[in-house]
């Protein structure tokens, strides 16, 4: 977690005896309480596709715009102008680097864009949180979902474009939703606590810029892994070790496996990636109890 | 808790405490809180709230009053469950609404139509609910014409009505109301009173915060009065409401200048000396000061003028056309050359809103409470000094 809570230090002197504060609301049937947060989540989902583009020339075309361009950007300098290989795809025997960078470029920019997004999240609607009581985590769950939504449009335009290539592709991509899904539950949980640890700390917004930026650069997005000199030695460990420690390195390898090599991913990366969602839900429910009930008051 | 008693409490309150950490300066950077980690006198801590505990009868209508930082609000964000009490447990019974504030998270570049749905969800209302009633709702508001403009478009007053609109047509089983009696017009005050007398009629618990004592002594049945985050005591409105004014005007009841931006609020005489009594028909001036840099931008002051629960008088700076070169230094001054008050002791309310009055910055009351002494006019009686002359 980026930033310190101001009251980490100092929870020896919270009063830990029960009653702590506590509120009980005549629970109302729960199968209407689900139905109204559902319609919430996708009011508020709305909100962000809606907002987004409004008051621009393009629209809605900006979403379609924004990653041909920074596809095309990177195709430019890295496959003409620095002549970055693409490996083989094993077993499709596929070489185009503008295939390959799109199967993990994707991917990549759910995380980025929902994670960078989502630290404002409260911060941004500190009149909403201050003032209205309502299922905040909704808030940076519907910024998280937004993006889901664009990732998912931006995926089906991809496919047909892999399709074209290499109809086969469509097999594999029977195991997308899973994988997305897997990916939905890192990116949500990494944005609720982002989006927490920006009301106590207002620096996380700048070091979660900072950290999309080098974490860009350290997963293999736009290089092929191969390029890892896997032997060498950084800090008395295998710089291969290093680099997969990174949980992104698994959803670049899984979503390529997929759609460049064709082939499905490995038990491995299945595992690595399933612990990573299980974890970062786990601490995103653990930060979201401890550190929630105080927003609107740090607010 | 799980079945809404018909006749039990539709709030009950126990043992509440509420601490606010307040920074002494408040940043909230990761340096900071490093550098800062050791030194931890940087906090003071302050109990909004101590050990609060009382029960609202389902179906009253529910004030709470006090003066500024005495904790009613807190009390009120913690039975909308915005804040989470430190200690102590409240119980809602029944379906809550609040209005603390209108038209929160709409968005403005979002239509009407947009924002009511959205608003309606984000106060636990169904589409379903907000489709069969947006109709009374855009009636409600008057904005038939405009629900499909971009919200960003809207007069305050516009802005205000729709949110007022959607959590009113919520019908609620409790209903908190944070001092919005405060904002509109007249029209669209009363219009809320109406509309707050016919929900009460239907049952509905409404809890009032409110420093309009005469509204909230012919609005609520009971009041509860809070102190420095004490509970001073519960009891029937017009009981209470006078006992809190006693308290109030003697002279240790006023308490001066609590947090906020407002530095002071003097009564001074043409000279500019400061007055301790003004003789009934004689110039008078009420000098406001406040702190600009806290506000940020040119403000709207509002005077209030009370002999016990009766306001006398309300006047309001941005009525007057002043540039924001003048709001936004930091004094302002009311002058009246003939005060035509007869002898007595007053009470003057002061709130700093910002220029839209969308926001109070702070509220005094009392800000100052005056004595007019008996001029030549011979006025034995009431609260005017007509200024005649005899002969």
């Amino acid at each position: 977690m980026v930033g310190r809570d101001p009251t980490a230090g100092r929870q020896h002197r919270r009063p830990r005896a029960a009653p702590v504060g506590s509120l009980a609301v005549t629970a109302a049937p729960s199968r209407r309480s689900e139905r109204l947060g559902t319609e919430l989540l996708t009011n508020l989902t709305l909100r962000e596709l809606r907002g987004k583009y409004k008051r621009s020339a393009l629209g809605w075309t900006w979403s379609v715009l924004n990653p041909i361009v920074t596809i095309a950007v990177y195709a430019l300098v890295f496959s003409r102008f620095l002549r970055t290989e693409p490996p083989i795809g094993d077993p499709s025997g596929r070489n185009a680097y503008v295939l390959f960078l799109v199967a993990a470029l994707l991917p990549w920019t759910f995380l980025a864009n929902s994670m960078t997004a989502a630290t404002s999240a409260y911060t941004q609607n500190d009149s909403l949180v201050t003032k209205v009581w309502f299922p905040r985590v909704m808030l940076p769950v519907s910024v998280t979902l937004g993006w889901l939504i664009t990732f998912v449009i931006e995926m089906l335009v991809a496919l047909v474009i892999f399709a074209m290539v290499d109809p086969k592709v469509l097999v594999f991509a029977l195991a997308l939703p899973v994988l997305i899904a897997i990916e939905g539950v890192i990116v949500v949980s990494v944005s609720v606590m982002v989006a927490i640890a920006n009301v106590y700390a207002r620096d996380t917004e700048h070091i979660v810029r900072l950290a999309t930026n080098l974490w860009f650069w350290v997963t293999p997005v736009i290089w092929p892994p191969s390029l890892v000199p896997r032997d060498e030695i950084m800090f008395g460990v295998p710089i291969g070790v290093i680099v997969r420690c990174n949980p992104m390195w698994y959803v670049a390898e899984a979503f390529r496996d997929l759609l460049y090599d064709l082939r499905l991913p490995s038990a491995t990366t299945w595992a690595a990636l399933l612990a990573t969602a299980i974890v970062t839900a786990g601490l995103a429910v653990v930060v979201h109890r401890r550190y929630e009930p105080r927003l609107a008051e740090e607010l | 808790m799980t079945s809404p008693a018909t006749n039990g409490p539709a709030v009950s309150i126990e043992g509440v405490s509420k601490r606010f950490r307040l920074l002494q300066d408040r940043q909230s950077t990761v340096k900071s809180m490093v550098v800062n980690r050791s030194r931890r006198s940087r906090y003071t801590e302050l109990w909004a709230l101590e050990n609060v505990s009382f029960d609202i009868a389902a179906g009253t209508s529910y004030g709470l009053i006090g003066h500024n930082g005495s904790g009613k609000s807190t009390l009120l964000k913690c039975m909308a469950r915005i804040l989470t009490p430190d200690k102590g447990t409240i119980s809602v019974n029944g379906r809550l609404s609040s209005l603390l504030e209108l038209g929160a998270g709409f968005h403005p570049e979002l239509s009407g139509r947009e924002n009511v749905y959205l608003n309606g969800s984000i106060l636990g209302m169904s589409k379903r609910d907000v489709a069969s009633r947006f109709d009374d709702i855009v009636e409600f508001a008057s904005l038939e014409r405009f629900i499909d403009a971009p919200v960003r478009n809207y007069s305050s007053g516009m802005y205000v009505r729709l949110g007022f609109a959607v959590a009113i047509n919520l019908e609620p089983e409790i209903l908190l109301v944070d001092e919005i009696m405060a904002v509109g017009d007249e029209a669209f005050q009363r219009r809320c009173m109406e509309q707050f007398a016919r929900l009460k009629e239907r049952g509905c618990t409404v809890v009032v915060v409110s420093h309009n004592l005469t509204q909230v002594r012919s609005f609520c049945d009971e009041v509860a009065w809070l102190d420095t985050g004490q509970l001073r005591g519960t009891g029937p409105a017009g009981v209470m409401i006078d006992r809190y004014l006693d308290a109030l005007e003697s002279p240790h009841g006023a308490e001066q200048h609590r947090s906020g931006p407002i530095v002071s609020v003097d009564l001074v005489g043409p000279d500019g000396d400061p007055l301790e009594a003004v003789t009934a028909g004689a110039a008078a001036t009420f000098r406001i000061r406040w702190r600009p840099d806290e506000v940020d931008g040119p403000v709207n002051i509002a005077l209030g003028l009370y002999s016990g629960a009766l306001r006398l008088a309300g006047v309001n700076s941005s009525a007057s056309g002043l540039g924001p070169e003048i709001t936004s230094r930091g004094q302002l001054d009311y002058s009246i050359d003939h005060l035509s008050l007869a002898p007595g002791t007053y009470r003057l309310a002061v709130a700093l809103h910002d220029e839209t009055m969308r926001q109070v910055h702070q509220r005094l009351d009392p800000a100052l409470v005056f004595d007019v002494a008996g001029g030549t006019g011979g006025d034995t009686a009431g609260h005017l000094h007509l200024g005649g002359r005899w002969g």
